[in-house]
Parts: structure tokens; C-alpha cells; sequence
């Protein structure tokens, strides 16, 4: 009898494990790929759909078999091909100018003296993350939410070695342009 | 620019090879120049979080205050519909006289089917010129009030019998104002077409202008018709 009931309940376990590793996935990773997709130019809401729609391909992946190994790249490199398709926010990426709501977010509780310093530093912040490339910008994007190089090349599709220098060649842009 | 230099970001972010990790972190220590870049670099890249940071802080910020007219319209709107659900209908209902709370103290008239089919074409017709005398003015302002009040015609014993009726149950949404109309049974079927003691209910839908909207025949149960007509006879 217990050999019978093998075949039947195997994917039945599978697909509890694949839902319940989904939905530590989803809490661990999802304001970190909403951070990002927001950072790369979608709204808000544009960013939940993507998200939503990256962990329902999730969920279909693992039920396929697909392979539990690099699911962190794996959903970010799905969320960043799903913004990259958004044409809308291609175009808004590179022109959006110096957001005077992002400055006031940033100098929140500042002294007066302060908060005249940090504008100008986040000012120059800003016109030095408008020159850098969409690589060199994408890989800052990914680095800051926490991915490895290796993790950086799957989403992108460049060499670990490719990503290093590309991050090294970024910051160095942003540290002369800020003077920091 | 001294060779190192290149690798303190891979260094800085923990992706170097534990060999060269060493190296780098014993020149670091011995060369001015690449501890100043290595301060330099990690202020960049904090700034840069924090850029990241308050970028999406604005864009939630964004969305919140896109959304928040849209709210403030929906809860007005709500707070209207409560308002319109708890004070209109208690005031429709204030204006509504009393009416006979049982069939026995109904307010009843003598008519007849043509009578009836007037009525309906003609709800204030109802209350006259057969109407009682003590009970004229209620169904005078159901009739004038209610346009589409319900006409219930029954179809029991020989004289018919208008009742207003709609006392009990007032709730807080405007109550369904009816009028009930006995009619006698060899009135609306052939002699020997209905089995003995079956009764009639007709529901009858009056339109604002005064014309029939819907009429439904429902069977009724003797005994019951027997029971409400002792009661309703009575003074």
C-alpha cells in the first residue's frame, strides 16, 4: 500500500515544499526587488506587478522542476527582463530630472546649515548617477540590494570579471563627481 | 596611481580570492593613497544607497498622494450613503400616518372588481367616495404619497375589502405601502374553475403615473382567508 501511495503524494509534497519556499522567498525578496525596479524608473505600482508577476513564474518554475539553485538571480534577472519590456519606463529612466521629492525625502530632520550641505552633495549625487551608463547603473542597482558579482553577471548577462570592473569603473565616477 | 587601486572595490565588497584579500589589505595599510580611495569610494557608495532610498521613498510618497483624493472622494461618498440610509428614510417614515397595526383595525371600503382595475389606474380613487369615513385620510395618503405602492387583490367572499396596511415592521428604509382588495372569487373565474376555499392574492405594481406595472396572481390558503375576514369584519 505504502509503495502505491509514493507516486501519488510525491508531487503533492513537492508542490507544499515549492509553495512554501516561494512564500519565504516572496517575504525575504520582495521589497528588495521593488527597491530596485523603482530605482530603475517604475512606479510604484508598475514595481508590485512586476513583483507579482516574477514570484507567479516563480511558483510555475520550481512546479516544473526547475532548478532551486541562484532563485535570487533568477527573479531579479525576471523583474529586470519585465522592466526592460516596459518601453514607457525605458524612456523615463534617463530623463527624469533632478526630483525635488527625492531631495526633501533625503533632508528630512536636517539642521538649516545641514540641509543646505546635504542638497548640494545630493544634487551632485544626482548628476553623477545621470552620467553613468545603464550597466554601470543597473550593476550599482543590483550591488546595493545585496547580489554578488556572479549574482550581478546572471541577471545582466555579462562575465563575473565584466561586473567587477563595471562596478569598479561606477563608483570611481561617483566618488570624483561628489568629491566625497 | 599606485596598481591596487583597481581592485578596492572588488576588495571593499568581499569578492576577492582570500590570497589576494590579504594582499590588498596589508597595502591598503601602508599606502596613503588607496586608504584615501577606499574612504572616497565607500562614501559613494553609501550615498549612493541612500540616493536609492530616497528615490523610492518619493515614489511611495508619489503614490500615496495619488491615491489620497481618490480615497478622500470614496469616503465621502460612503459617508454620504450612510447619511442618505440613516436620515432620509427615518423622515419618509415620520411622515407616514398610522396605520392599522392588525387586520382587525384595517381600514377596509367596499368595492367592486371593476372598481378595483380603476384603482389601479387611479390610486387615489381608492380611498373614494366608498372609503370609511374614520379611516379616509390614511389611505388618502397612501394613495398620493406612495405612487408605487402595492395593491394586494383577495379574492375571498362576497365583499370586497380594501385594507392599508404597512404599520408594523418600520424599519429604518421606507416601508412598502399596499392596499388590499377582496375580490370575490365568481368575479375573476367561471363557477366551478376554482376548487372550494382556494383563494386568490393579486400583487399589484403601480408605475409613478399611476398606471399597472406588473400584476401576479398568488394561490392563498383558506383558512387563512377565512380567519383574516372574521377578523377584518369585526367593528
Amino acid at each position: 500500500m505504502s509503495g502505491e501511495s509514493v507516486p501519488l503524494a510525491l508531487p503533492l509534497v513537492r508542490l507544499a515544499k515549492d509553495t512554501c519556499e516561494v512564500t519565504i522567498l516572496y517575504h525575504e525578496l520582495r521589497k528588495p526587488l521593488l527597491r530596485y525596479l523603482v530605482c530603475l524608473g517604475l512606479t510604484a505600482d508598475e514595481a508590485q506587478d512586476v513583483v507579482q508577476d516574477a514570484f507567479v513564474s516563480l511558483h510555475r518554475y520550481l512546479a516544473a522542476g526547475g532548478s532551486e539553485e541562484n532563485i535570487r538571480s533568477w527573479l531579479f534577472r525576471v523583474a529586470h527582463n519585465a522592466a526592460r519590456n516596459c518601453q514607457k519606463t525605458y524612456r523615463r529612466r534617463f530623463s527624469a530630472p533632478l526630483d525635488a521629492e527625492v531631495e526633501a525625502s533625503a533632508i528630512d530632520e536636517a539642521t538649516p546649515e545641514r540641509a543646505v550641505l546635504e542638497k548640494e552633495r545630493f544634487r551632485r549625487l544626482h548628476g553623477a548617477v545621470r552620467l553613468l551608463t545603464h550597466a554601470e547603473r543597473e550593476c550599482l542597482l543590483l550591488r546595493a540590494r545585496g547580489l554578488r558579482y556572479r549574482e550581478i553577471g546572471e541577471v545582466l548577462g555579462l562575465a563575473t570579471s565584466t561586473v567587477g570592473d563595471t562596478v569598479e569603473r561606477a563608483i570611481k565616477k561617483l566618488a570624483e563627481k561628489c568629491n566625497v | 596611481m599606485c596598481d591596487f587601486s583597481k581592485k578596492l572595490t572588488a576588495w571593499m565588497d568581499g569578492e576577492l580570492p582570500d590570497g589576494e584579500s590579504a594582499d590588498l589589505e596589508r597595502h591598503v595599510s601602508a599606502c596613503d593613497e588607496c586608504s584615501n580611495l577606499l574612504v572616497s569610494y565607500k562614501g559613494a557608495s553609501e550615498a549612493f544607497d541612500v540616493y536609492c532610498e530616497a528615490t523610492f521613498a518619493a515614489e511611495t510618497r508619489r503614490r500615496s498622494s495619488r491615491w489620497l483624493p481618490a480615497a478622500v472622494a470614496a469616503g465621502m461618498a460612503a459617508a454620504a450613503v450612510i447619511v442618505a440610509f440613516s436620515i432620509l428614510p427615518h423622515q419618509r417614515v415620520a411622515q407616514l400616518p398610522r396605520y392599522a397595526s392588525s387586520p382587525a383595525e384595517a381600514p377596509h371600503v367596499a368595492a367592486q372588481p371593476a372598481q378595483t382595475t380603476a384603482m389601479a389606474s387611479k390610486p387615489a380613487d381608492a380611498t373614494h367616495p366608498n372609503a370609511s369615513a374614520n379611516n379616509r385620510a390614511p389611505r388618502e395618503y397612501v394613495a398620493a404619497a406612495v405612487p408605487h405602492g402595492r395593491i394586494i387583490a383577495r379574492g375571498t367572499g362576497s365583499r370586497a375589502l380594501v385594507q392599508s396596511s404597512q404599520a408594523r415592521n418600520l424599519g429604518p428604509f421606507l416601508p412598502e405601502p399596499h392596499v388590499e382588495i377582496a375580490i370575490p372569487a365568481d368575479a375573476m373565474f367561471p363557477p366551478g374553475a376554482a376548487p372550494p376555499g382556494m383563494s386568490f392574492a393579486a400583487d399589484l405594481t403601480i408605475s409613478a403615473d399611476g398606471s399597472a406595472e406588473r400584476l401576479g396572481l398568488r394561490p392563498r390558503l383558506a383558512e387563512f382567508e377565512t380567519k383574516f375576514e372574521g377578523r377584518s369584519n369585526q367593528p
